[in-house]
């Protein structure tokens, strides 16, 4: 860390006391004795209190219902229209006189039976919770006589807001209501806009003594209502009355201690005795409140915890989206990652057993359609989508519940941004691509909250569709097309290894055969045969022969190459005998436990390649042809170093002798030295080989890693995908 | 909510429900200023100035709230105002300049209003300093001595590979806000 860094540090464990004794001792010391500390001390002192006072500052503004409340205006635009509204209240209508509502819950699912009644009292010691209310766009009505507005004055205590209209206002009355007035939204009585000041009246009776105090009922008809308050409205200029302008639209939310969703909106009538009735009831809209997209969860149910129990940091956000989204474009990419190393060249078996089980009890019932695109996650998932439906705690409940579902019901929320959640529900509920639990009990619960929705202009919709189809296959299409990349790279990668354990099978069977030859030839001089007849390959093993000599003869030849055992037979036709000599010898490098690799290598004279000796404790046995004359080469690795030793011609027996350090670009000119042009090439490549192996082990163990987590991805989230192929796209 | 309460909650935690109970003062404070020449910004403003200084005075051990917070609250808020309209250069009304006699609004001196706002001013320095930091440094910052979050859950908010990488930047933030500081004072003085 910086000098300056380590100051701020020590500064701050004095400020917060976390010293030991003798450390803040010497510290307030150095403090009297330096000025310049002490300035800096006193900064950061200073620094502190400000982030304390930002902090409380951003609680306070959070808190203040005022701010809250104008910074909800700027969502509520779009629709709306009103009049002047004469007078207004919220009923609660007994549920069984509610007539077909226009909102969203199908016939099929009750209302809750029992909902309490609903108290429209409010008191000063009321804090209004900041999610409840209603919000209400102010109904389009005619203007009502110049005779009732006074006797509602005389009745209800007025309240007077002297407003301009050129301006946005939100005004907030004693009993709570807010009212959000855009600029410019009244009319003369001619139609025209009216400009500058204006008077904005308001009388409200929120709770039941104001109500009785004000005479006014509570009927509807013939049916009594349960009142969530009632308020009127006026705006005046000069004397005289004003309209809203239809194309404008006055908001207006109105405190409730609990939200209750069947809560609709009268105009209200006098009649001719004086008495109000209440008509025209109209749904309430009920904005949901947005909230940080990126807060949110959108990952399908438990994929957290099982990112967690596999031993990965699933608070690292960047890690858990990269893991996720990189399944986007599933079906495309479902076949890229196999295994291609011959290192770990197994097949790795699927667990069908394992399918269903870690995405939900099956008893919610079979999935009609593939696991939800990571991509289309991702395309929501985003600043895009911030301020709509989608960026709602309330989304993000039914969002485990659409990963059960299938990507057309995410289709389906993410295609009605513009409606109540709790339509989307019900569309989901009656969906014929859900089943079971869902479509029973889950959905059709959801629905019965009467979510609301958050407001949605028509071409923002059309154009969050629209980014929704696009960016889903985009993304779709570039995850697919980096991870296939990616792989490979990769496999070309693994081919090396392939080649390189082709090249050694050749090795050795050239060696085999060029040795097999040599004793052949050498076994016929002995027999006397000057030309050495054709040697039978072991594909001719399965055929009789008639004569029996050579085919006796080559196979002892063969067996003793093979087994390097020495060949010591008479020929029965000639009672000539023949002998082959393989001699014992042993390598043995001094401290070879000190290497991390080592190799023994012998160059045989009259064969194009060369022999790499295995090793027992150290020791490094072969046996010696005595018809060759054998090189050895020897290199070890000791971290990056490497170590050589070479010695001609060697004999059988016993050999002991150390390595000596060399660096890389001599070891190579010395393997060019050795052996005759293929033994050297061999080396060089064998070496280059072994050190490419080498770098290349995190790369494998990294894959291992990663094919490792995709199996356990694959199975616990994309089961059905990878089988079944994704249904057709849109 | 009752005053006891209130007061109780805030010395704990400034919770919002119990500020929220505070703002209830507002109307009272937003026609006090308008009639006195301000705008409901002006209110709000002044508002939460006398919010903050109410909640860290209840939370400094010694402190004894003599008035009921309300009180207090409008108190602040009259003395806030007054100040502002003479920082403006702006005449101060009759009503800010004759302090009321009754108890329930009590007299702004014996709230020791003077020393408190000379410290205060010191300190929206500093929130200025703070307030021109990038919005990253500052949420960090927020975050860090004010959020009550854990490292680990600071470092993965603001999406830190690790934690030390987190405090670090912590330390570079409070150093780009002591510098900035460091300026403004100089640009003060000169």
């Amino acid at each position: 860390m910086r000098t300056e860094l380590e100051l701020i540090q020590k500064i701050e464990a004095w400020l917060d006391g976390s010293m030991s004794a003798e450390e803040q001792r010497l510290f307030e010391e150095n403090m009297l004795r330096d000025a310049h500390l002490l300035g800096e001390v006193r900064l950061q002192q200073e620094i502190m209190n400000g982030i304390e006072n930002a902090a409380l500052r951003q609680k306070i503004q959070q808190t203040g219902r005022l701010r809250r409340r104008r910074r909800n205006l700027r969502n509520w635009g779009g629709a709306g229209l009103a009049v002047i509204l004469l007078t207004a209240a919220i009923f609660l209508i007994a549920k069984q006189h509610v007539p077909a509502t226009p909102t969203s819950a199908p016939p099929n699912i009750p209302a809750k039976s029992q909902a309490p009644i609903y108290s429209g009292a409010t008191t000063h010691d009321t804090i209004i919770p900041t999610n409840t209310g209603f919000t209400l766009s102010i109904p389009n009505t005619q203007p009502d006589s110049n005779e009732q507005r006074v006797r509602t004055k005389n009745t209800i205590p007025l309240q007077s807001f002297h407003i301009n209209t050129n301006a946005d206002t939100v005004i907030e009355t004693k009993g709570g209501i807010i009212l959000s007035i855009p600029a410019s939204s009244f009319l003369d009585s001619s139609g025209q806009p009216v400009t500058g000041p204006i008077d904005f009246v308001i009388h409200e009776a929120l709770d039941p003594a104001s109500i009785i105090k004000a005479g006014l009922s509570t009927r509807s008809g013939d049916q009594l209502l349960e009142t969530g308050g009632m308020f009127y409205v006026d705006a005046v200029q000069d004397g005289r009355t004003l309209k809203i302008d239809p194309s404008r639209s006055i908001y207006a939310q109105v405190p409730a201690n609990q939200y209750q969703p069947d809560m609709q909106l009268f105009t209200g009538r006098r009649l001719a005795d004086g008495t109000i009735d209440w008509q025209d009831p109209r749904p309430l809209e009920h904005y949901l409140n947005t909230v940080d997209i990126h807060q949110l969860n959108f990952y399908p149910p438990h994929y957290l915890d099982s990112v967690r129990s596999w031993g990965y940091n699933a608070d690292d956000r960047q890690f858990t989206d990269s893991l996720y989204f990189s399944f986007a474009g599933l079906s495309s990419q479902a076949a890229a990652p196999v295994r291609s190393s011959p290192v770990a060249a197994q097949p790795r078996p699927v667990d069908y057993t394992q399918r269903d089980t870690i995405i939900l009890d099956s008893s919610i019932g079979p999935r009609y359609d593939c696991d939800i695109d990571p991509a289309r996650i991702k395309a929501i998932w985003n600043d895009s989508f911030r301020n709509t439906l989608l960026a709602t705690r309330e989304f993000e409940q039914r969002m485990t519940y659409i990963h059960m579902a299938g990507p057309k019901i995410l289709d389906l929320y993410v295609q009605n941004l513009d409606k109540n959640l709790s339509t989307i529900d019900s569309m989901t509920a009656a969906s014929p691509y859900i089943s079971g639990q869902l479509k029973g009990e889950i959905f059709p619960s959801f629905a019965r909250r009467r979510d609301g929705k958050v407001p949605l202009g028509i071409q923002q919709l059309q154009k969050l569709n629209i980014y929704y189809i696009q960016k889903t296959q985009a993304f779709a299409t570039a995850v697919a097309r980096t991870q296939k990349e990616f792989w490979d790279h990769e496999a070309l990668l693994d081919k090396k290894y392939t080649d390189h354990t082709i090249d050694s099978i050749e090795r050795t069977s050239r060696n085999f055969q060029q040795e097999l030859d040599i004793n052949f030839r050498e076994a016929c001089r002995q027999l006397g045969y000057t030309i050495a007849p054709a040697r039978p390959t072991p594909s001719v093993y399965q055929v009789k022969l008639p004569a029996t000599g050579w085919f006796n003869l080559d196979k002892y030849v063969r067996t003793a190459t093979e087994g390097r055992t020495t060949l010591n037979v008479t020929d029965p036709q000639t009672g000539k005998k023949t002998v082959i000599q393989y001699l014992p010898a042993s390598f043995h490098p001094a401290r070879w436990k000190d290497y991390d690799r080592l190799y023994v290598y012998l160059l045989p004279d009259r064969l194009s390649s060369y022999m790499r000796l295995t090793s027992a404790n150290g020791s490094y046995p072969e046996k010696l042809n005595v018809l060759l004359s054998y090189d050895l080469v020897c290199i070890g690795y000791k971290g990056g170093q490497a170590f050589f030793y070479s010695k001609p011609k060697v004999q059988a027996g016993d050999h002991s002798f150390g390595l000596q350090p060399i660096d890389s670009a001599t070891l190579d000119i010395q393997l060019k030295k050795w052996g005759n042009q293929s033994q050297s090439a061999g080396l060089l490549r064998e070496n280059a080989f072994d050190r490419w192996r080498q770098q290349d082990r995190p790369r494998l163990q990294r894959n291992e890693r990663l094919r490792d987590l995709r199996d356990k991805m694959e199975r616990a989230f994309f089961s059905k995908c990878l089988f079944w192929g994704e249904a057709e796209p849109q | 909510m009752t005053d006891q309460s209130i007061v109780e909650s805030i010395r704990s935690d400034p919770n919002s429900r119990a500020l929220s109970a505070l703002y209830k003062q507002f109307p009272m404070v937003r026609s006090l200023i308008r009639r006195n020449g301000g705008t409901t910004k002006d209110a709000e403003d002044v508002f939460q100035e006398a919010l903050i200084i109410l909640v860290k005075k209840l939370r400094t051990e010694n402190f004894q709230l003599t008035a009921q917070p309300g009180s207090y609250l409008f108190s602040v808020s009259r003395y806030l105002w007054k100040d502002e309209l003479r920082r403006r250069n702006r005449q101060v009304p009759q009503e800010l300049l004759t302090e009321s006699n009754d108890t329930e609004h009590p007299e702004t001196e014996t709230l020791g209003l003077k020393d408190l706002l000379e410290e205060e001013s010191r300190i929206k320095l500093a929130e200025q300093a703070l307030s021109e930091l990038k919005d990253r440094c500052r949420e960090l910052l927020l975050l860090f001595y004010h959020s009550g979050l854990r490292l680990k859950d600071i470092a993965a908010r603001m999406g830190y590979s690790s934690e030390n990488t987190a405090k670090n930047q912590k330390y570079k933030c409070l150093e780009a806000a002591k510098n900035r500081l460091r300026e403004l004072k100089q640009t003060l003085q000169s």
